[in-house]
């Protein structure tokens, strides 16, 4: 079994090569933030720039960071924020999906249609009539008029669709024999089976809210509601008491939320689900 | 089926306590709702600055204090919002309040931005609402920032500048005779004598015999212009930095109305600039994209330097000894004002009406925001350039660090003598910007420096502009 | 005589159900989505200049005209066109190769799948700067490395014909960890007794790949390549940061015309016919990929 450990051995230095070229911005973000500004910019262009000396690393970064910006307050809201997205955002559009997957009803090619020539609009020709819109219906300044807009999302009901488009028959076929209603059925059984879609289409959409920053600016004024793209782009500048290392280090702090979602996540959509003890 | 009614009903109810549980105050001119309801009239002023920033600070605790000095007028409530690189954040907030018709009656504006907003109609003037000799007190920069068709618009609450600075440590390796061109701290220089040294420098940068000295052999370029922020959005470095070149040669890009770009930007005086400073770029003295803070970090020798530089310099890079000078001109015998200036100002909006004991408020309300005590109070807090005369002395040029002392000298000496306004003109975003990509840039990223090309770039950038101004010309 | 019971298509209880799993995104997306767009669409048959809302006029068809003499405009569709044509195929490859190695059972599983997914992850400004930065011509690694193996210095985004190609490598690298996400949740579906069937039968890896894998990735790889098109066409914050569009306009992308033209600009109404044309342009590629590709 020579030949086979060899080739394994050699799949694992290129697999491992090609996530070093995928990693290496993280890598030299979290690695300057624990850098004085003098040595991050010494050692861009060599290797230290990701593999730091050890001698140079300090906390200094976060500490002064802290000091002059109270970003946690900032990552509370949007943590709110994005899990009220992602919670009426995955209901709302999952429902949709599915209809557009296994009923038949009039003008649904219509429907679908619609949903294509939505997904394509640029949101940048269209936020400032969204302000109009919310303003007319008085929810400018308001949590609901904040996150409403983005609930329903025509490019997550597009997934939904084909997802559930190849979401077996048998099952749903079983089910109807026995009786269940359509509801039931997809709530009941549906929903279970398709966890890792769910997972997927829900770190998408936190990951979406997460970064957002126009929108916020527009809809809300109380600087307490502020999401933390809105704080990290204040941050960004202040040229005159903020510099690269506390960039990095407020960088690194919003980032943290985020990978530890995905790697808690991730597992789920990886794993799947058993299958035979539906059967 | 109950389930589903069920969720959605609870949605519904989330919906409906947090649209009345959360409502702040929008920038609503006019009726600031309290807890029960009492609506009382207010002034609202929206600024720029990030609410947890040292500006945001600053302008809160100002509007503070006016409200405890005046009870009985009516309250002032200050909005800070953030903005991102341009504007952005900020801007578009501003541009939904306005097509809502929701504007604050004070905000803030970045100078060259003011003669849109008067254009359009959406700001009035303050010469009606301000104690006669109040805007006597501000620099003459600020006083032609503010100004268009001669009435007052805008007040300045900082000013900015820009000195050229250069690296000891390299400098010193030059031969006497070439190190006494560079003037002393009171002094003028033209471009010419900066190009000579900055050519000796670039000649002992790449000899052979000098790479043994650590300052020669890390230098990558010799002149930082700050060219490789034009990409990257900051379009106004442009204008900012190298009209001063322009004026100093007795020379503008666009004439007094701010349309006229013939005769202007193709004249010959404002080729030969471009000329010059092409040939930093043709004889690779620098480069149109230069490594990230050059001049700080040894890399480049010499730097034309926002005065954003300094407290970086001071702070993170304390070995790099920054020299600073005047900027220089073009024509030896020029003496008048010249050097680049300008930043974010405070302007009514017009829905403030004449002759109201509101717009009277407002009146005091911007003196207050802007007046000398407030300048010297924005240089405590942020380090902001006052552009009050009487204030500018409070700029502190007595610390530990000699190389901050000197350059805050010639600082203050331009602001409060040679500071030059950036044009008036209604279509200057659009003039900036094509001025920064489609001349200085190509003209640094080619290395052009004959004449006949640079003609050539003025002449398509200025049929461009020509193009979009039509519609103000109607 | 024959009773003929006229068919009709649709059975009314799942007609009904059907609008009722609709309900709440329709009436979100009508007030939220529909309505905004409807409204741009209108200004772009008017003149709104964005700082006198109350003095745009109807002006017909002139903005479309306009967009024809536009010669930026124009150089802007090639540029993006140029784009979408190189960046879907070599984003949607990477993005398979890397759902495909994840979805193996691998030691440290874990760690290649947070490495790969990393880049969707990051601010675009980390990784503007940091591209910007390695691919500086004069003292970027990128040119380092490439010297010590005897190549030349590149220009890479300082080069008109090396800017956008540069971009495009850039942004499959970055964005290609969502559609390795998608492709992975659309692996995960295939069902194992398909695979092992299938090995019983004697077919080795790359059959199997070829004839269950791929096709079962059918719906998913159909919204795959529409989305990345469709995003593809919206190309806008990386060129705009990295090198506004330059050098020379030749990374201008039609959404950055638009969002100079409509927020810097202020000129909202061509804006707004821009951005209609423009759908139309989008939905009638869409309609054709999905035609090409043969849906069932």
């Amino acid at each position: 079994m020579h030949k086979k450990d060899i080739i394994k051995i050699l799949f694992y230095i290129v697999i491992t090569l090609l996530s070093l070229f995928f990693i290496f911005p993280m890598l030299w973000m979290i690695v300057s933030s624990f850098k004085i500004d003098e040595h991050i910019y010494r050692d861009i262009g060599t290797v230290f720039a990701f593999l730091p000396r050890m001698e140079d690393m300090t906390i200094k970064p976060y500490k002064e960071l802290l000091s002059m910006y109270n970003i946690f307050k900032n990552m509370g809201n949007s943590l709110m924020y994005a899990s009220l997205t992602v919670v009426f955002g995955l209901m709302v559009n999952s429902l949709a999906g599915y209809a557009l997957a296994k009923f038949n009803f009039p003008f649904k090619d219509g429907v679908l249609l619609l949903i294509i020539a939505l997904m394509i609009v640029p949101v940048e020709a269209t936020i400032l009539p969204l302000y109009m819109v919310v303003f007319r219906i008085k929810l400018i300044n308001t949590i609901a008029g904040y996150l409403l807009p983005f609930v329903a999302n025509v490019m997550n009901i597009f997934l939904f669709r084909q997802y559930f488009l190849s979401f077996p028959e048998e099952l749903s076929e079983a089910a109807r024999i026995d009786g269940l209603g359509h509801f039931k059925l997809f709530y009941k059984i549906v929903f279970p089976i398709s966890k890792p879609i769910y997972v997927t289409i829900g770190i998408i959409t936190f990951l979406a809210s997460w970064n957002d920053f126009l929108w916020p600016v527009m809809a809300l004024s109380n600087s307490d509601l502020m999401p933390v793209q809105v704080a990290l782009n204040a941050i960004f500048s202040d040229t005159y008491n903020i510099f690269t290392s506390h960039t990095m280090a407020a960088l690194t702090l919003v980032t943290l939320p985020v990978v530890v979602l995905y790697m808690f996540f991730q597992r789920q959509i990886v794993e799947g689900v058993a299958r035979s003890g539906i059967k | 089926m109950k389930k589903i009614v069920s969720l959605l009903l609870v949605f519904a109810l989330i919906l409906s306590t947090t649209a009345c549980g959360n409502s702040g105050t929008e920038g609503t001119s006019g009726n600031s709702s309290t807890k029960d309801n009492e609506v009382k009239e207010s002034i609202v002023i929206w600024t720029q600055a990030a609410p947890d920033h040292p500006e945001g600070k600053m302008f809160a605790d100002r509007i503070e204090a006016y409200n405890a000095a005046n009870p009985d007028a009516m309250q002032v409530e200050i909005q800070n919002f953030t903005r991102a690189g341009s504007g952005s954040g900020y801007i578009d907030k501003l541009n939904a309040a306005i097509t809502s018709n929701q504007m604050p009656d004070i905000f803030t504006l970045d100078g060259p931005d003011v003669a849109s907003y008067v254009e359009a109609g959406v700001i009035r003037s303050l010469d009606d609402i301000l104690e006669t000799g109040f805007i006597n007190g501000f620099t003459d920069a600020m006083i032609e920032q503010g100004t268009v068709d001669n009435k007052l618009y805008a007040l300045g609450y900082q000013d900015s500048g820009v000195v050229v600075m250069y690296n000891e440590d390299v400098i010193n390796e030059l031969p006497e005779d070439v190190k006494s061109i560079i003037p002393g701290p009171d002094e003028d220089w033209t471009w010419t004598e900066f190009y000579e040294v900055a050519n000796e420098v670039n000649t002992l940068r790449t000899d052979p015999e000098y790479q043994d000295k650590e300052h020669i052999s890390k230098l990558e370029l010799t002149v930082d212009f700050l060219t490789s922020d034009i990409p990257k959005g900051a379009y106004e470095i442009a204008m900012y930095f190298l009209l001063p070149m322009i004026w100093s040669n007795n020379a503008n890009v666009v004439a007094e109305d701010g349309l006229t770009l013939d005769g202007y930007l193709n004249s010959p005086e404002t080729i030969e600039a471009l000329k010059v400073f092409g040939d930093f770029f043709a004889n690779d003295l620098a480069l149109a994209i230069e490594p990230e803070k050059s001049f700080h970090t040894g890399k480049a020798a010499m730097a034309i330097g926002g005065f954003w530089f300094i407290n970086d310099l001071t702070s993170n890079y304390p070995n790099t000894k920054f020299r600073s000078v005047r900027y220089p001109k073009m024509d030896a015998d020029f003496d008048e004002n010249y050097t680049p200036s300008g930043s974010w100002a405070f302007v009514a909006s017009n829905n403030v009406e004449q002759g109201t004991d509101k717009a009277e408020q407002v009146g005091d309300v911007l003196e207050w925001l802007t007046n000398d005590e407030a300048a010297e109070e924005y240089y405590h807090a942020n380090g902001a350039i006052p552009g009050r005369t009487n204030a500018v002395s409070v700029i502190d040029t007595d610390t530990e660090n000699p190389y901050h002392n000197e350059a805050w000298h010639v600082l203050k000496y331009q602001v409060e003598n040679t500071n030059k306004a950036r044009p008036i003109s209604v279509g200057y975003p659009y003039l900036s910007e094509t001025f920064a990509r489609d001349v200085i840039m190509r003209i640094a990223q080619n290395q052009i420096n004959d004449t006949e090309t640079i003609e050539q770039y003025v002449d398509d950038a200025i049929k461009k502009i020509k193009f979009e101004f039509d519609r103000y010309q109607k | 005589m024959e009773l003929t019971k006229r068919k009709s298509k649709y059975s009314l209880k799942e007609s009904l159900t059907a609008y009722i799993f609709l309900l709440p995104a329709l009436m979100l997306a009508f007030t939220f989505i529909i309505l905004p767009i409807f409204s741009a669409f209108v200004n772009g048959f008017t003149d709104y200049y964005l700082l006198k809302p109350d003095e745009k006029t109807f002006i017909g068809i002139d903005n479309f005209i306009r967009m024809a003499s536009d010669t930026l405009l124009l150089k802007t569709f090639k540029n993006t066109l140029y784009f979408v044509v190189l960046v879907v195929p070599i984003q949607l490859g990477m993005a398979l190769l890397l759902a495909l190695i994840v979805n193996k059972k691998l030691k440290f599983n874990g760690y290649y799948r947070m490495a790969y997914f990393a880049p969707a992850v990051l601010s675009l400004v980390v990784i503007s700067i940091l591209w910007s930065v390695l691919l500086n011509p004069s003292s970027g690694l990128a040119n380092q490395i490439l010297m010590s193996v005897g190549i030349p210095r590149q220009k890479f985004l300082t080069s008109t014909t090396q800017a956008m190609p540069t971009i495009v490598v850039i942004s499959a690298w970055s964005g290609c960890g969502y559609q390795m996400l998608i492709f992975l949740a659309g692996l995960k579906n295939i069902e194992n007794s398909l695979y092992e069937a299938a090995e019983i039968d004697g077919a080795n890896s790359w059959k199997k790949f070829l004839h269950i894998t791929i096709p079962s990735l059918r719906p998913v790889t159909m919204f795959l390549i529409i989305t990345t098109t469709i995003q593809a066409f919206k190309l806008i914050v990386q060129p705009m940061v990295m090198t506004g569009g330059g050098p020379d306009y030749s990374t201008m992308t039609i959404l950055q015309y638009i969002y100079e033209y409509g927020f810097r600009h202020r000129n909202v109404g061509y804006v707004s016919a821009i951005t209609l044309v423009f759908t139309l342009f989008l939905v009638v590629v869409s309609i054709l990929i999905k035609k090409v590709l043969k849906e069932e």
